[in-house]
């Protein structure tokens, strides 16, 4: 999916937007890492990528449509192509792994489709395939509240590769993980994105794995773009700039 | 994406809950089958509760309320009577409840003075015990039952809305209010106590103004039930407003009812109002 | 003067006015025709009726009021979910249906479905229903509003958002309040049968109204045992799942 933000303001209060002024392109199938201090406005960027939030002036065009000048039926099925996942894992806690996970297709489900997903879910096998690139195959009927917080961290990402969005939102993956699970979820995320060609924008707090793995990293500070570059062309200088006031990661 | 892949060595997949699902949902349906025989339900009945003429005219009938200045006197009047019979129930429930209250309350009893946690006399916890077990039964057969009893006794009217309401409130008030007594900080009771105060003196220096603001609390809010309760025993000739809605009900004057409905929720609404004002008045 | 003194001052007055508009006959117990009757249903009461045929009709009448309020409760859960998912503009609906009191809703369906346990089940139905709506209202508005806000996102729709996100959230509190209602409605649907709804409340509207007060005192002593067991029941059930 190819998104075109132009001269955005955005943010949750219409006096002070988090984000001012900010322009971005991205083509489809680009992998961007989204760095930056707290409060830079990461979390409400994703939101306005996703179609979640409003802009307060300028545009979001996704593939050239602007999704808030549709009619909101029109937008909502556009949000079938998007896919969020929040940093806290978004999962009701009594309910099950393989559940959750199925989740993550409702917008492609039909009435009875989903009614039966929710009853006796299908498609066991597929499910804890996926689970397995996480090491979580043996947790498919596992409650989530059960589970330790880097295990709901990762079935939250079984959900979003369970989707069948073409833009996938990231928000702070990586934070219940500890160093290599976090490497192999960054391993497995952006593999699965080059397969499916999809559009993959995440955020970070690790800046060593953000430029590791990803070919595009856009610094964010104060709502403003601090740098877009790729990861050779930054510089520690750069890096110190951007966290200024906040010790880097 | 379908699930047989020819080359798969996993054995296939079995959804622990599917089971028992099965069976609760299986279960869940007999059960409403029954039950559904068993209250005679009748879907038909409903259908036929707008569509036949009798229901229907008394439904209708409803509107417009019955608004001759007689019957609004008479409608007023008994709803004053509801109000005065959940009075007068509290008042005796509290005359009943708040001693039995005292005596449950451990920190009042002298013999487990300066012995207040290996308890006090085997008497005395007797004697708790079966005042318990005398509150739960107060408390649990349903007060409807109660003023069906004593209208047998003591007639139709509101005597036996009265008692009903003080009967069942009394239990309930006991048992509260013993929680509430035991739940209060000990210490400026037992050093009254131990000045040689009498134990109603320690009560009421010590014990009663730490808790005032939930006995009023819980005391306002039982008012409130108690004033619904007088509407409902009011049909089995308990007085008041109910007894006013059933003696319409059964000549089907449908106006009348409908007067009278208007008027309950405006008592409600007053009661809850009273009891709202009568807390931030209190705390 | 200090606003707790006219609360007790009012209260007073209100005792007092309550005490003189009313004609309370409490001493009519005294009386020798009300005392010796008293004394006469006492002993009678003392000796329940547990002759087999009897207690096989005690038993009927049980059955109906656990089914009375069972079923009621379980069509206002229903009914209340319903109401609780198409939220909009429904409060006040709610409170009409939670303010009427059970035995006033029995009344007026009696008249429209004619005697029985239909009546109670249905009153009890629609009183609450407006109560467990409410409930349920509230759950759904205090839950944590992340996983139905990343289903939204996503682009499901609400009723895929209820099912897969909100119910399994309040689950848990949906089901404690429904089983605690049902814990009321058995005591309930014990008392309706006396304006005819059938269940044990009509088998003691009808032996009282005969004066047997044996047979009275076996069907409250049934209610008794009726009303703990459902609460242990329910207690139980409610333990086993939080």
């Amino acid at each position: 999916m190819r998104i075109e933000l132009q001269d955005i303001s955005a943010g949750l209060h219409p006096t002070q937007p988090i984000l001012q002024h900010l322009s971005i392109q991205i083509e489809r199938g680009e992998q961007i890492a989204l760095i930056g201090p707290s409060g830079a406005g990461k979390t409400t960027l994703l939101h306005l990528l996703g179609l979640a939030l409003a802009p307060q002036s300028g545009q979001v065009l996704h593939d050239g449509r602007d999704g808030w000048r549709m009619a909101s039926g029109a937008r909502h099925q556009e949000r079938a192509r998007i896919m969020i996942a929040p940093q806290t894992p978004p999962l009701p806690p009594r309910q099950r792994v393989v559940t959750a996970v199925q989740a993550g297709r409702l917008a492609h489900m039909g009435f009875w489709a989903s009614l039966r997903a929710w009853l006796a879910p299908r498609d066991l096998h597929e499910v804890q395939t996926l689970l397995a690139e996480f090491d979580l195959a043996d947790k498919l009927f596992e409650r989530v509240d059960r589970l330790s917080g880097g295990e709901r961290q990762r079935v939250g990402l079984a959900r979003l590769a369970w989707s069948k969005a073409d833009l996938w939102l990231v928000d702070e993956p990586l934070a219940a993980l500890d160093p290599v699970r976090a490497r192999q979820a960054m391993q497995v995320m952006t593999r699965w994105a080059s397969e499916r060609e999809l559009t993959l924008i995440a955020s970070f707090h690790q800046v060593d794995l953000a430029l590791e793995f990803f070919p595009r990293v856009i610094g964010l500070r104060e709502g403003t773009i601090f740098f877009d570059a790729a990861p050779q062309d930054i510089q520690k200088q750069d890096l110190e700039a951007l966290f200024e006031n906040e010790p880097l990661q | 994406m379908t699930s047989t892949r020819l080359a798969d060595p996993s054995p296939a997949l079995h959804d622990p809950a599917s089971r028992g699902r099965f069976i609760l949902g299986v279960m869940l349906f007999i059960s409403i089958w029954e039950m559904g025989r068993l209250t005679e339900f009748d879907v038909n009945g409903l259908w036929g509760a707008v569509t036949d003429p009798a229901p229907r005219a008394f439904l209708l009938g409803f509107f417009p309320p019955a608004h001759s200045a007689e019957f609004l006197k008479l409608a007023l009047l008994e709803t004053w009577r509801t109000i005065a019979i959940a009075s007068c129930g509290m008042f005796f429930a509290g005359l009943v409840g708040v001693p039995i209250a005292l005596v449950l309350t451990r920190v009042l009893s002298l013999s487990a003075l300066g012995n207040l946690e290996n308890g006090s006399g085997w008497i005395s916890e007797r004697v708790r015990q079966f005042l318990r077990y005398v509150m739960i039964f107060l408390r649990s057969v349903p007060e409807l039952i109660w003023a069906l009893l004593l209208v047998r006794v003591v007639g139709l009217g509101p005597t036996a809305g009265v008692l009903a309401i003080a009967i069942t409130y009394s239990g309930m008030l006991g048992k509260v209010y013993a929680e509430i007594f035991e739940s209060v900080n000990r210490e400026p009771t037992l050093a009254l106590l131990n000045q040689g105060a009498s134990r109603l003196q320690a009560f009421a220096f010590g014990l009663l103004p730490q808790c005032s603001d939930e006995l009023i609390s819980y005391t306002v809010y039982r008012w409130e039930c108690a004033v619904r309760s007088s509407v409902v025993l009011g049909f089995v000739g308990a007085g008041g407003l109910g007894q006013q809605m059933d003696l319409s009900m059964k000549m089907f004057a449908g106006n009348e009812v409908c007067t009278l409905l208007i008027l309950f929720v405006v008592l409600v609404a007053v009661a809850d109002w009273t009891s709202q004002i009568l807390r931030k008045v209190w705390g | 003067m200090n606003g707790r003194v006219i609360a007790i001052l009012s209260l007073i007055a209100l005792v007092i006015c309550s005490f003189v508009s009313l004609d309370l006959k409490l001493f009519s117990f005294f009386e020798p025709d009300s005392f010796t009757s008293m004394v006469r249903f006492m002993s009678e009461f003392l000796h329940p009726d547990v002759q087999p045929a009897f207690l096989f009709k005690i038993a009927a009448a049980s059955a109906e009021t656990i089914a009375m309020s069972a079923l009621s409760t379980l069509i206002a859960a229903f009914l209340g979910l319903l109401i609780a998912f198409k939220a909009r503009g429904v409060r006040p609906l709610l409170n009409v249906l939670r303010a009427v009191p059970e035995l006033v809703w029995a009344s007026l369906l009696l008249i429209a479905v004619g005697l029985g346990p239909f009546a109670g089940t249905l009153a009890l139905a629609l009183h609450t229903s407006g109560v467990l709506g409410r409930l349920y209202l509230e759950a759904f508005e205090n839950q944590d509003p992340g996983p139905a806000w990343a289903l939204s996102a996503s682009g499901a729709s609400s009723t895929q958002i209820f099912f897969f996100a909100s119910l399994p959230q309040a689950l848990p509190q949906l089901v404690s309040y429904t089983l605690y209602r049902w814990e009321n409605n058995i005591r309930a649907a014990s008392a309706l049968g006396v304006v005819g709804a059938g269940g044990l409340g009509q088998m003691l509207s009808f032996h009282l109204g005969l004066f047997q007060m044996n047979k009275a005192a076996s069907v409250i002593a049934a209610t008794l045992i009726l009303v703990t067991v459902v609460d242990a029941f329910s207690d139980t059930i409610r333990r086993r799942l939080g």
